[in-house]
């Protein structure tokens, strides 16, 4: 897989959170700095909405930094914690989103194409970006989740059964029927965005 | 059928995963400058990295949802013009003055105290 490894060492968050809890101001930014992208990221990848997106963010940050002094070592690692957070929120939001309208608001289409000169590159890999957020957003709450964590975040299988809080069986389920389904959805949209078998 | 994952299986949805993963998820300046600024505020044992209390009416430590920030500048708005146009009475103008001589004061800050002391009152 070719994901690369964002995650710190589960050891080295712990750290950074326990030096937050102790007053140290570094230790806040750089806990900022090094999860607050993956959070924003995810919630933007299962909402499809930048502005909910930063909501959850600011939500999930907010519940990191009260849960922050009594956080136990022995517990989940805090990434694993905040993503199983974040989802959570994003699960809630969508439920509330579900709604006519969608489809017409100004800020979920797509930015204007960019003026550089590889613009047929960059827009071909927006518009599959765009293709497959449409297609993960017909998936059942659960697939969407896992298939977003698995291949997109690049969680490994147990972490994903962490948060979404079933069996490493279950997600292998999950994400293979997320798999299915989205090439199903996508098939017809191979040629057109250049994925020719 | 196989029910597991199959990372190198028929399905070839690799490109696509890869035109995702290759969006940066780059936080707006606005919204990590507000993160930095909740965590410094949340932090335990530093109450002098603590920003000094908020004038009355202003509520920095609630985070903001989308819909109370349009509600917030709506409202602003509305105040700010009728001010303008001298038809503000009683408690709105007292509310403006008292919020643009607030430390840091802007419209973004008349917004919330605005909304702040809608909901209070509501």
């Amino acid at each position: 897989m070719s994901v690369p490894d964002q995650k710190a060492p589960a050891g080295e968050e712990a750290a950074l959170l326990r030096r937050y809890a102790a007053g140290d101001p570094t230790a806040a930014r750089q806990l900022v700095a090094s999860l607050a992208p993956r959070v924003f990221g995810l919630a933007r990848r299962l909402l499809d909405d930048p502005a909910e997106a930063e909501d959850v963010t600011q939500e999930a940050m907010t519940r990191l930094w009260r849960a922050a002094p009594q956080w136990r070592e022995e517990g989940a690692r805090v990434s694993t914690w905040l993503y199983r957070v974040t989802v959570n929120l994003c699960i809630d939001r969508r439920r509330r989103l579900k709604g006519p309208g969608r489809a017409e608001r100004l800020d979920l289409l797509p930015e204007p194409a960019d003026p550089r000169a590889d613009v047929d590159a960059t827009l071909m890999q927006s518009e599959r970006a765009r293709a497959l957020a449409e297609a993960l957003a017909e998936l059942p709450e659960r697939q969407r989740v896992a298939v977003v964590l698995r291949h997109i975040e690049g969680l490994a299988n147990p972490d994903i059964a962490a948060i979404l809080g079933v069996s490493v069986e279950a997600v292998e389920s999950l994400t293979a029927r997320g798999r299915r389904a989205l090439a199903a959805r996508l098939i017809g949209r191979r040629e057109t965005l250049g994925h020719e078998r | 059928m196989n029910d597991r994952d199959n990372e190198t299986g028929p399905d070839d949805l690799a490109p696509w995963f890869e035109a995702m993963r290759a969006e940066p998820a780059v936080l707006p300046p606005a919204l990590e400058a507000g993160l930095l600024d909740a965590a410094l505020r949340h932090q335990p044992r530093s109450p002098a990295r603590r920003p000094a209390a908020p004038p009355p009416g202003l509520r920095p430590d609630v985070p903001r949802t989308r819909r109370e920030r349009r509600a917030g500048m709506l409202v602003a708005t509305a105040l700010a013009a009728s001010v303008a146009a001298g038809v503000a009475i009683g408690t709105s103008e007292a509310l403006l003055d008292r919020v643009l001589s607030a430390p840091g004061g802007g419209f973004e800050q008349l917004a919330f105290a605005t909304l702040d002391e809608l909901l209070a009152e509501d």
